[in-house]
């Protein structure tokens, strides 16, 4: 995938901005606070039609503006040119137009140009809550499979309504009433575990390769699906998680009903990164877990291109800060070939030696951007 | 903009609550009403009131009607052992416009939605499985929306007549005639294979 220009109309700070990118390496410097990583949030919102750090829409309307507009033009992997147009007002809501044409369903766009995000809240994924770990797993795979992200849809407005029961005046039917919606769980569920377990799967197979280089260690590293209370394992086909998800609903209705909310399912599933047999989060250095991030990402990248054929573009925020020069030639060296690469600095003069003829410098400042 | 003429912006207001009338067309079609003659205004107040008053719903489907039983229930022509249970009377009219289907019908008003507050026990569904129960029916085709709440009120219909000697169905979910494959959504296209038919 190939971003070859931007433009953004009454979005963050921006009255109007117009960008040209590279096809390699495009560094977007300037000091705080004038806009780089909007154009990084931009850039995602034509990806995935959302904010990657903004809870809802109207967070990133400039202020006191009617709607603010989006629009990228990009060459696919068979070099067609393409473009995607985010629109959003107040009053209107939000539109998604693919080569000018509007879309019905946000999930038609999803995927097209697809997109891997570095950044400092990074860390969450392995210091964080299980919520970060399942968001990693949820974007990378909605971006990819169209009917999982349609799963994930309905699965959540049943997990919604399932509480909902669960939290209104039990009813003297309580348990027809519960299985109208665990049977629907159980058919999404499967469909969701699925696709989660078969990409921990290519985890698994490429990880230790890809941290050992990095890290310049011999590690053994893994990643394990932790199914919350249901018995799960990779072996296992589509009728045995649904199976596996079926016994356990019915084994816990009970306690489902007493803390009235949904206990079982991949809602409640996490990951566990491991470092010979120990959890990442308590056991390894601050190091240690930079060069794992590092390399979930570029294996997320690696199985967009596996499963898709396309480049994802890569976002990086600001994750040069405290790195000398040495590291992040390495580093650029190992991420450049996963894609067209967007990097976010306060200090352009940083990468004054590095790639010299494959990269372009764009400097934001307020308003404004110049090549 | 309002004028400030209070019975306007009242008519006005009244007309915005209707569904798919947003705030400038309820003005508009309060504009027009207010510039008629002819007693237009007349023969419409007459109208809205003469359909609430004659009308209620069939005391056998739920449907509207202006007797105890409404035309198509009343209709002797039409296979009685079938019915076709909806979730409002609009999808009655969706069914009959297409001339195809030839039983009678069951309209439950609603859907199961915890989050809107409707349990089974709001819905028309214990009247359903009474009808099934008084004998005659042999077959009853769900034929409800497929949002998670119309595949879970299935769900639960489908249960509670389980043990009960009639076939039950359901209508198929399959790409839309006319729409082109690689439009067609994965979910769609997914259960469309899944659901295929031998020919």
């Amino acid at each position: 995938m190939l971003l070859k220009n931007l433009s953004i109309e009454n979005f963050r700070i921006f009255d109007l901005l117009k960008l040209q990118f590279h096809p390699e390496i495009n560094i977007i410097y300037g000091l705080n606070g004038q806009g780089k990583t909007t154009i990084l949030e931009a850039i995602y919102y034509l990806s995935l039609t959302k904010s990657f750090r903004a809870k809802n829409d109207t967070i990133s309307l400039k202020n006191e503006s009617e709607f603010f507009n989006i629009f990228g033009e990009f060459e696919d992997q068979e070099r067609r040119e393409q473009s995607t147009r985010i629109y959003f007002s107040k009053n209107e809501g939000k539109h998604a137009f693919f080569n000018k044409t509007k879309v019905k369903l946000f999930s038609e766009i999803i995927g097209n140009l697809p997109v891997i995000l570095l950044s400092l809240d990074d860390i969450e994924l392995t210091s964080g809550f299980p919520t970060s770990r399942r968001k990693f797993l949820d974007v990378l795979l909605s971006q990819l499979y169209p009917g999982y992200l349609q799963s994930l849809q309905r699965y959540k407005k049943c997990i919604l309504q399932k509480n909902k029961l669960l939290n209104s005046d039990a009813d003297k039917n309580l348990y027809e009433n519960l299985s109208v919606w665990n049977n629907q769980i159980v058919e999404y569920g499967t469909l969701i575990i699925l696709h989660r377990l078969k990409f921990v799967e290519f985890l698994n197979k490429n990880i230790c390769t890809v941290y050992n280089k990095i890290s310049g260690k011999t590690e053994n590293i893994s990643i394990k699906y932790n199914a919350h209370l249901y018995s799960l394992n990779f072996m296992m086909d589509k009728a045995g998680i649904e199976n596996g998800l079926k016994e356990c609903l019915f084994n816990y209705r009970d306690t489902e009903i007493k803390r009235q909310t949904s206990m079982i399912g991949p809602h409640r599933d996490d990951l566990d990164f491991l470092k010979d047999e120990y959890s990442f989060k308590t056991h390894a250095s601050q190091g240690e877990n930079k060069s794992f991030l590092l390399s979930l990402k570029i294996l997320e990248s690696n199985y967009i291109k596996e499963i898709s054929d396309k480049k994802p573009l890569v976002l990086l925020d600001d994750i040069f800060g405290e790195l000398d020069n040495s590291r992040i030639e390495n580093l650029l060296t190992l991420i450049r070939n996963q894609g067209q690469t967007f990097i976010t600095t306060t200090h352009n003069n940083k990468f004054d030696q590095i790639v010299n003829d494959s990269k372009s410098l764009i400097h934001i400042s307020g308003s404004g951007a110049k090549n | 903009m309002s004028l400030n003429i209070p019975s306007l912006d009242e008519l006005v207001k009244q007309l915005a609550r209707l569904p798919g009338i947003g705030r400038k067309t309820a003005q508009r079609l309060a504009i027009f009403i207010l510039k008629s003659n002819d007693g237009y205004a007349d023969e419409l107040v007459d109208a809205v009131i003469h359909v609430k008053e004659n009308t209620r719903l069939c005391k056998q489907c739920f449907n509207i009607s202006e007797h105890e039983l409404c035309s198509i229930c009343a209709d002797g022509r039409r296979d009685s052992s079938k019915i076709c249970v909806v979730e409002d009377i609009v999808d009655v009219m969706a069914i009959e416009g297409s001339r195809e289907y030839n039983g009678i019908y069951h309209i439950l008003g609603g859907v199961i939605s915890p989050l809107a507050g409707v349990s089974p026990g709001d819905l028309k569904i214990a009247e359903l499985l009474d009808r099934v129960d008084g004998g005659g029916t042999k077959e009853v085709l769900l034929a409800l929306n497929m949002s998670t709440e119309g595949e879970a009120t299935m769900i639960y219909i489908s249960n509670m007549l389980k043990n009960k000697p009639v076939e039950i169905t359901r209508i198929a979910h399959g790409v839309p005639m006319g729409s082109h494959l690689e439009f067609v959504d994965q979910m769609t296209i997914g259960r469309a294979i899944a659901s295929r038919q031998k020919i």
